[in-house]
């Protein structure tokens, strides 16, 4: 079952950017975890390997970045559980003292072909909100 | 010692700071995911064999091999384009640092940087961010010489004022996004730690296996400071990273355009800089 502060935080990030769909992911040891995905809510608990994609890139660079549906899809590292490349995509890296435990990622926005700045900006904010939630989950199992 | 040249005393307009500049003579260091050297909109500016990969040797160590790489991600080869289209006769060096394999990134840029700055590239553009306090002082330390010995490092910043290393750091001239679509438009943020704001959204770009995108983020505004930097440094070598921002500040925009710089604060979403930084 999705843990609902998961949820909201994914919810969150779909309604305040307009997008088709929110993912708030998880880094693992092996790759990463979907820890909540909206609408998709059976992707829960999801594996992602790493791969040459976007979110490994954002993990691994802490910076936030955005591919625009008019250009070329890229690859994202989220086709094995979406079946296809998004058209648009923002990802940001939930960050806290020195590491990056997760990521937010909004999915094809409805209204427009690209994410704004502004949708940059509220989704780094959730994700330091999400960063947070994340980083007392690790400590609350132990890892 | 390190030569200095005065800047003009009725201060650096942009004819006498860009005109006629192309980024000659100067060695953009792109700490990043590797560039894709051959790629056909890059117009062979890239240095491949005197770029580096931070990589484990045989023995497990983290070391830096000097030598041409390809790109992990298509991150590097964005930010290279970027310059490239700005400044297109500097030359551009890569040094990788993401996708080494490398447990953390930060331990990569330290010796990524490290590195950079032995070779004392005129430009290092840093469009990545670590958050890890344990290292903030190393690299502190390192970025300041880089600034001491000329180099001007560039930096992405965040957009929300969260600490991320190193735009945060003064000798850093550290960029965010502005709202406009010129390459060559630039702002000043008078509210610190980030100190100007570049094109970075919507940005057409190279990318991976020889393609295009088109991208947002803070990575490719550093990216379009980093071309800037480059064209004043190829017309006026001397200029010290000091003097170098100084130039890059009085050409800014709302500088040129705007007598007072009572602009407002850089803040997230609404923003009175940003807001006018069309």
């Amino acid at each position: 079952m999705t843990d609902p502060v998961h949820h909201a935080l994914a919810d969150a990030v779909s309604r305040a950017t307009g997008a088709s769909g929110a993912w708030l992911v998880g880094v693992t040891a092996a790759g990463f975890e979907v820890l909540a995905a909206v609408p998709q809510g059976s992707l829960g608990g999801s594996a992602l390997p790493r791969t040459s994609g976007l979110i490994d890139l954002v993990a691994a660079g802490g910076q936030a970045m955005s591919v625009s549906a008019t250009s070329t899809p890229v690859e994202s590292g989220l086709e094995p559980l979406l079946g296809a490349r998004p058209e648009s995509l923002l990802c940001v890296p939930c960050a806290d003292d020195g590491e990056v435990l997760g990521l937010l990622v909004a999915l094809n926005k409805q209204t427009a072909a690209a994410f704004s700045i502004d949708d940059v900006e509220m989704v780094e904010l959730l994700a330091g909100i999400a960063a947070v939630v994340l980083g007392r989950d690790r400590a609350g199992s132990g890892r | 010692m390190l030569r200095t040249a005065p800047l003009p005393p009725e201060g650096t307009s942009t004819d006498w700071t860009f005109d006629g500049a192309t980024g000659a003579g100067v060695r953009v260091a792109i700490i990043d995911s590797g560039v894709q050297s051959a790629h056909p909109d890059l117009g062979g500016c890239v240095a491949a064999d005197l770029g580096a990969i931070v990589e484990f040797d045989d023995t497990g160590m983290l070391v830096v091999r000097p030598g041409p790489h390809d790109d992990a991600y298509g991150h590097g080869t964005a930010v290279a384009g970027i310059v490239h289209d700005l400044a297109p006769a500097a030359t551009v060096v890569s040094v990788r640092v993401l996708g080494t394999g490398a447990p953390s990134p930060t331990a990569s840029l330290l010796a990524g940087l490290g590195w950079a700055v032995e070779q004392r590239f005129e430009v290092i553009n840093i469009s990545l961010g670590v958050t890890e306090r344990a290292v903030a002082l190393e690299l502190h330390e390192l970025c300041d010489r880089a600034y001491f010995v000329g180099s001007l490092v560039v930096a992405a910043a965040s957009n929300t004022g969260r600490i991320s290393y190193p735009s945060m750091f003064a000798s850093v001239a550290s960029v965010a996004c502005n709202l406009s679509d010129d390459p060559r438009r630039h702002h000043y943020n008078p509210d610190p730690p980030t100190e100007f704001l570049a094109r970075g959204i919507d940005v057409d770009v190279a990318w991976a296996r020889g393609q295009r995108t088109r991208v947002t983020g803070n990575s490719f505004a550093a990216a379009h400071l980093s071309g800037l930097a480059a064209l004043v440094k190829s017309k006026h070598p001397d200029l010290a990273p000091l003097q170098l921002k100084s130039a890059l500040w009085s050409t800014a925009a709302n500088v040129r355009e705007t007598p007072s710089l009572e602009a407002g604060r850089l803040s997230r979403l609404t923003h009175a800089v940003r807001a006018g930084s069309a």
